[in-house]
């Protein structure tokens, strides 16, 4: 009983023991944080939405690995006052190296906070237009329209302004046309109105306008503002030019193109114009 | 229960289709065509916009077949198809909102009845697996709300809002609603929209093939928040009102909130 009481001593002592029981303490411990991790991220999901309990997901894995690679480095034999000195001399060096990383890590804490935008939403952030993909704590991912994965960083981010594409049921769209000068204001209206009223994605209400924009240089300037559920936006924008144009084909509205009206000088004479007649061979 | 290819007068319900053969429905303005085979069903439809179209053909059967050049189309694949095939009908899947042609006026302690009338959606299903939702007519789209941010996304209808029952018209592809107001407030109040959510109504068939949905009670007051619509249940008296379908969304309360836009003169 005693020699087997020495030879456990003599294992517990052992190198190798104490490195296979940090390997145990690491394992459990990813396990753990992970499990915990998950049952936080379940748990707040509903209360607090999917962005935040993304966020609080992440923190906890990290927080606890962290705290779990600690306990395993003691159980090696590393004097964690050691650690947390060495920590405290490369914090000054580290904070240097990850200024950035601090930063969007910051901005990121405070994007999740002010909730301008969700996962799926579709936002523009400068020239660039997509869906919110992920939200973490360094950077925001997108995918464009055509397809392409956009990492923004949060930094970039709450410096920008945002706009969110996804946030309200339905959206105005503003088509720009010009007619000839000699049309009749109010029957193009009518002919306008009459293309709305006529597609059925177009919103009754609110009421499409038609804003008179000004005198152009060779077009009365009218804007068309007509709504439609954001779903059925693109579909809009797509079909109601078309609409328009066949409807103007249809009433004989010309959408004149670019004119310029030719002086000869001072005395704004008419150009002559010389006929020039062909006979025909015999 | 199946009908007989020869009965047409009945446009939806269950029906025997041998195959290989196309059938066509005319249903207000909307033209469909169906095809049984002997592995699909194939279904072919042309919405119309005139939502005031008052032909309807059963269903006949057509012997050659017919252009689908402009129609919608959908195939339904099977290890072997099977019949009947149940044409079901449902109310819209979203509110109504019925605009006046000319706006109304109630004056203070009135009551009136209105009835309105929403288009039908057709609703074809082999053994209670629905295929296909097709509104007999697409109304506009329209917004219900206070403000731009939020509100409700409906469909628009404009109506008559007749007085009288009898007076309205029995289009095929839309059901009637019942709308007893009530203005207990202390001033005219004008009704420029009503939104009907047909969507937690019920539909009936009465015994001359007239579509109805549940009764709606509406109680304007001068506190808007005492303005409440209720949903009664259509008290079967002649007993020959059968019921086509239950609600899309059954309502808990039978009380709706924010009904209708008002404004006291």
């Amino acid at each position: 009983m005693e020699s087997t009481n020495t030879i456990v001593d003599i294992l517990s002592q052992d190198t190798a023991v104490q490195w296979s029981r940090a390997v145990v303490v690491m394992v459990v411990g990813i396990l753990l944080a992970r499990l915990v991790s998950r049952g936080l991220f379940r748990f707040t999901e509903g209360p607090m939405g999917l962005d935040t309990a993304t966020i609080l997901r992440r923190f906890s894995f990290y927080l606890l690995v962290m705290l779990t690679l600690m306990t395993a480095l003691r159980e090696v034999g590393f004097s964690l006052s050691v650690l947390v000195g060495a920590a405290g001399i490369l914090s000054v060096a580290i904070g240097f190296a990850s200024q950035t990383s601090a930063s969007n890590l910051i901005s990121g804490v405070f994007l999740v906070a002010e909730k301008s935008f969700r996962l799926g939403d579709v936002i523009r952030v400068g020239d660039i237009t997509g869906e919110v993909l992920s939200i973490d704590l360094l950077s925001v991912k997108l995918r464009q329209f055509d397809n392409v994965f956009v990492r923004v960083p949060n930094e970039t981010l709450i410096k920008s302004n945002i706009s969110n594409l996804s946030r309200f049921p339905i959206r105005r769209l503003d088509l720009q046309i010009g007619v000839a000068y000699k049309e009749d204001i109010s029957r193009v209206r009518d002919v306008l109105m009459s293309v709305a009223d006529g597609y059925p994605l177009c919103l009754d209400q609110p009421i499409p306008l038609v804003i008179f924009q000004g005198f152009g240089d060779s077009s009365l300037n009218l804007q068309f503002s007509i709504w439609a559920a954001r779903e059925n936006y693109l579909s809009l924008r797509n079909e109601m030019p078309e609409a328009i144009k066949r409807a103007f084909d249809e009433e004989g509205i010309e959408i004149p193109f670019p004119q310029r009206s030719l002086n000869t000088g001072s005395n704004t004479e008419p150009f002559p114009i010389e006929i020039i007649t062909r006979s025909k061979p015999d | 229960m199946t009908k007989p290819i020869t009965e047409t007068a009945k446009w939806w319900g269950d029906f025997d289709l041998p195959t290989e053969q196309w059938f066509s429905w005319q249903i207000g303005p909307m033209n469909l065509y169906i095809k049984r085979s002997l592995r699909e069903w194939l279904f072919a439809w042309q919405q119309g916009h005139d939502s005031l179209h008052l032909i309807t053909e059963g269903f006949k059967q057509i012997i050659a077949e017919p252009n689908l050049e402009g129609f919608e189309q959908s195939r339904f694949v099977f290890e072997k198809s099977s019949s009947p095939l149940h044409l079901g009908l449902q109310l819209a899947d979203r509110s109504v909102v019925v605009r006046p042609e000319v706006t109304l006026r109630i004056p203070a302690g009135e009551s009136t009845t209105l009835f309105v009338s929403t288009p039908l959606w057709l609703c074809p299903s082999l053994h209670n697996n629905l295929l296909l939702e097709l509104p007999l007519y697409r109304p506009s789209d329209t917004w219900f709300g206070q403000n731009t941010t939020s509100g409700e996304l409906c469909y628009m209808t404009k109506s008559r809002a007749r007085t009288e029952h009898t007076a309205s018209a029995n289009y095929p592809h839309r059901a009637i609603t019942e709308i007893q107001v009530e203005n207990k407030s202390r001033a005219t109040v004008r009704i420029d929209r009503i939104r009907v959510p047909v969507k937690n109504l019920a539909l009936y068939e009465d015994s001359l093939g007239r579509f109805q949905s549940d009764t709606l009670l509406l109680s304007v007051h001068s506190n808007e928040k005492d303005t409440k619509m209720e949903v009664q249940k259509l008290v079967d008296q002649s007993s020959s009102r059968t019921l086509v379908s239950k609600p899309r969304f059954p309502l808990e309360s039978g009380i709706i909130e924010q009904t209708f836009a008002k404004l006291f003169e």
